[in-house]
């Protein structure tokens, strides 16, 4: 019983920071689901994970951007502790077939190697991501310590460079890696504006390109 | 550029050979894709195999893997020690799978292909695959040494006991009457202990001998029947033909090399001469005695100890007498040692009768004037290594009252004190039996032993 209910919590937890992330993304996600609270989680997908109730794959998330309700991203919780190529194999067949180029893995313990090759390999043609659930368990950006993030489009960027006459290997740069631009899903070439507090100047802006 | 391709090829292609090893169903198939693989990439196929619920080792798809176990290694928390990563045994279906995965990963290559390269080496090389029938060399080899190792039966370690003893019991028989001719072989003393030695070790080892008289009835002999003895004779008649009558020539006495005689010093010592007064348990001591005493100890016991009154004395004696002095053997040339060799032995000799000695003065309430003699006639010995120490208390004592009847000698007036007449004193007989058991009667035995070591 303890473990299925550290179960449901963990799960709902794992759930709202996937959703924050998707929100922040500038993908479309209800406010209300923002906000469930555990109950209205239990209520809608059950509270026995043990019995399959909820099953990881309950979970499965598909958001459209409001930008572009084309755009549409999968957000996938697999049932294998530990994913190898034919689970990727299988997200990337029911990509191709609700033609969807974007998703995001929800692991539970790990990827095998080859597994982590493959999602490189089909990078340009299915943008694939993955995360623990340990890493999701809270949500980075609402850490004290990390300031705001704001990722800018190609013509906030163009605009930023002109303005300072710079190129874009002079500005400062952050890794694809990294724990937040991993959250926001960044990719190489993108500039990232850092927002954060300063007790000289209020705040103090600067900007990062991602490599 | 070209090299970063070309890895980024290879890397596509391990890809792929890992995908299609994880559902590879046939094992001929596994041959042609092993040169492509290293180690690292073959342990990646099982891992995939595993994740997908799979054996680990390709083309053994009929058995799931057992549930795996949480524990990475097996700890032994007494000797300290991890064991084999117990997942990797765990990710097939047996043990025979996982003997197949070590046969097949041994072959293959170390590093993989965009490191080597498609060598031919690597491409020709031929690889085996486990078939069906596959026993693995490890198993084998286990086996092999449960059929080397035999349990021999306590009842096999009885009969071979009984076995010597019946060699025992033959042998004097076949002895008499193959050579009655031949000098029957005498034991000797060496002989006789050598035999007993051995027959200590077996009972010590067997459990006690059965005595040899007792022995015949259970022999083999008398229960072979005639046609077995006859036929017995025959094998042996053929085993001498073959091999020769070697034991006609075992049977011949063996040479005997003497063994060097030790202490032949003292068979001869003077001691047997003077054998009435002088018991032989002071053999040694005059041995020992004998070992020191040279031309220069007898001419200061002829001399008396003022006669010779050192080199310089002896020079001007010389002189006075018109001797040609010669320079080479006064002049005391350094020591190339570093230490003289002769100065230090006599300091190893005093050191170690130091405390005896002094016991011995305070008994006989010496005056300090005659102290020093002692170190003057140990001077005149012959002092080598093994004559200067290494004794117990009590033959300390000894030599510490042999020493003392050499300064009688030496010292008329302390002869005169101590041993008048050839007789010791009463107070030098009490001493002596006070401490090494010398009655006066021996110590006049010991004395005249002394004096006549020093008169030869």
């Amino acid at each position: 019983m303890a473990d299925d209910e550290l179960e449901t919590y963990r799960l709902w937890r794992i759930r709202k920071t996937v959703l924050q992330m998707v929100h922040d993304r500038g993908y479309l996600v209800a406010q209300e689901e923002l906000d469930q609270p555990l109950e209205t989680f239990k209520e809608t997908f059950g509270d026995r994970p043990s019995e399959k109730k909820p099953a990881r794959s309950d979970l499965t998330i598909l958001v459209a951007h409001n930008d572009d309700p084309a755009d549409q991203m999968f957000v996938f919780f697999p049932e294998d502790t530990k994913i190898g190529i034919k689970t990727i194999k299988a997200i990337c067949q029911q990509m191709q077939e609700q033609n969807i180029s974007r998703a995001i893995i929800v692991v539970q313990t790990g990827m095998t190697p080859s597994a982590k090759q493959s999602i490189g390999d089909m990078a340009p043609k299915y943008m694939l991501e993955h995360f623990l659930e340990a890493e999701l368990m809270v949500n980075i950006t609402e850490h004290e310590l990390v300031p705001e993030h704001v990722v800018m489009t190609a013509e906030e960027k163009a605009e930023l460079l002109a303005r300072y006459k710079l190129k874009d290997s002079q500005l400062p740069r952050i890794q694809q890696c990294d724990p937040v631009a991993r959250y926001f899903g960044l990719r190489r070439g993108q500039v990232v504006k850092i927002i954060r507090p300063s007790e000289t100047a209020g705040r103090y802006i600067t900007y990062r390109l991602v490599v | 550029m070209d090299q970063e391709k070309e890895e980024v090829s290879f890397r596509k292609k391990l890809l792929n050979i890992i995908e299609t090893l994880t559902d590879i169903e046939n094992i001929s198939e596994l041959e042609e894709h092993l040169p492509h693989l290293h180690g690292l990439g073959w342990d990646e196929v099982i891992e995939e195999r595993f994740v997908n619920k799979q054996c680990g080792f390709p083309a053994c798809s009929q058995n799931p893997p057992k549930k795996t176990k949480t524990q990475m290694f097996q700890i032994d928390k007494k000797e300290g020690k991890i064991y084999e990563f117990c997942k990797q045994r765990s990710k097939f279906c047996s043990e025979k799978c996982y003997q197949k995965n070590l046969f097949v990963r041994n072959q293959l290559d170390e590093h993989p292909l965009w490191i080597t390269g498609m060598t031919e080496t690597r491409m020709n090389k031929k690889y085996e695959v486990p078939d069906e029938t596959f026993v693995s060399p490890v198993a084998e080899k286990v086996e092999k040494e449960k059929e080397s190792i035999e349990f021999v039966a306590d009842s096999i370690i009885a009969k071979v006991q009984n076995l010597k003893l019946n060699e025992e019991y033959q042998e004097p028989k076949v002895l008499d009457s193959d050579e009655p001719e031949k000098e029957p072989y005498k034991l000797t003393e060496d002989d006789k202990e050598f035999i007993k030695s051995i027959k200590q070790f077996k009972t010590n080892n067997f459990g006690p001998a059965k005595d040899p008289k007792t022995a015949p009835k259970k022999t083999s002999q008398p229960r072979l029947s005639e046609k077995n003895l006859k036929k017995e004779e025959e094998i042996l008649a053929k085993l001498r033909e073959k091999y020769g009558n070697k034991n006609a020539k075992q049977k011949k006495p063996p040479i005997l090399i003497d063994a060097p005689e030790f202490h032949r010093k003292v068979k001869h010592a003077p001691i047997v001469t003077f054998a009435p007064p002088v018991n032989e348990k002071y053999a040694w001591l005059l041995d020992l005695m004998k070992s020191w005493i040279t031309e220069e100890t007898r001419r200061l016991t002829r001399e008396g100890p003022r006669s010779h009154g050192g080199d310089v004395e002896q020079i001007l004696m010389d002189f006075l007498s018109g001797k040609k002095i010669d320079a080479e053997k006064l002049v005391d040339l350094p020591n190339l040692d570093k230490y003289n060799v002769k100065e230090k032995r006599l300091n190893i000799f005093l050191h170690s009768m130091r405390h005896h000695w002094a016991d011995l003065e305070a008994r006989l309430h010496l005056t300090p004037t005659r102290r020093d003699i002692l170190t003057r006639v140990a001077a005149t010995f012959h002092l080598n290594a093994e004559n200067i120490t290494g004794w117990n208390k009590k033959e300390l004592n000894t030599i510490s009252i042999a020493m003392f009847l050499l300064i009688c000698l030496v010292d008329v007036e302390l002869g005169d004190d101590f041993f008048k007449k050839d007789h010791p004193s009463p107070e030098l007989s009490t001493v002596s039996i006070d401490l090494c058991d010398i009655d006066s009667s021996e110590l006049t035995g010991l004395y005249e032993a002394i004096k006549a070591q020093c008169a030869c």
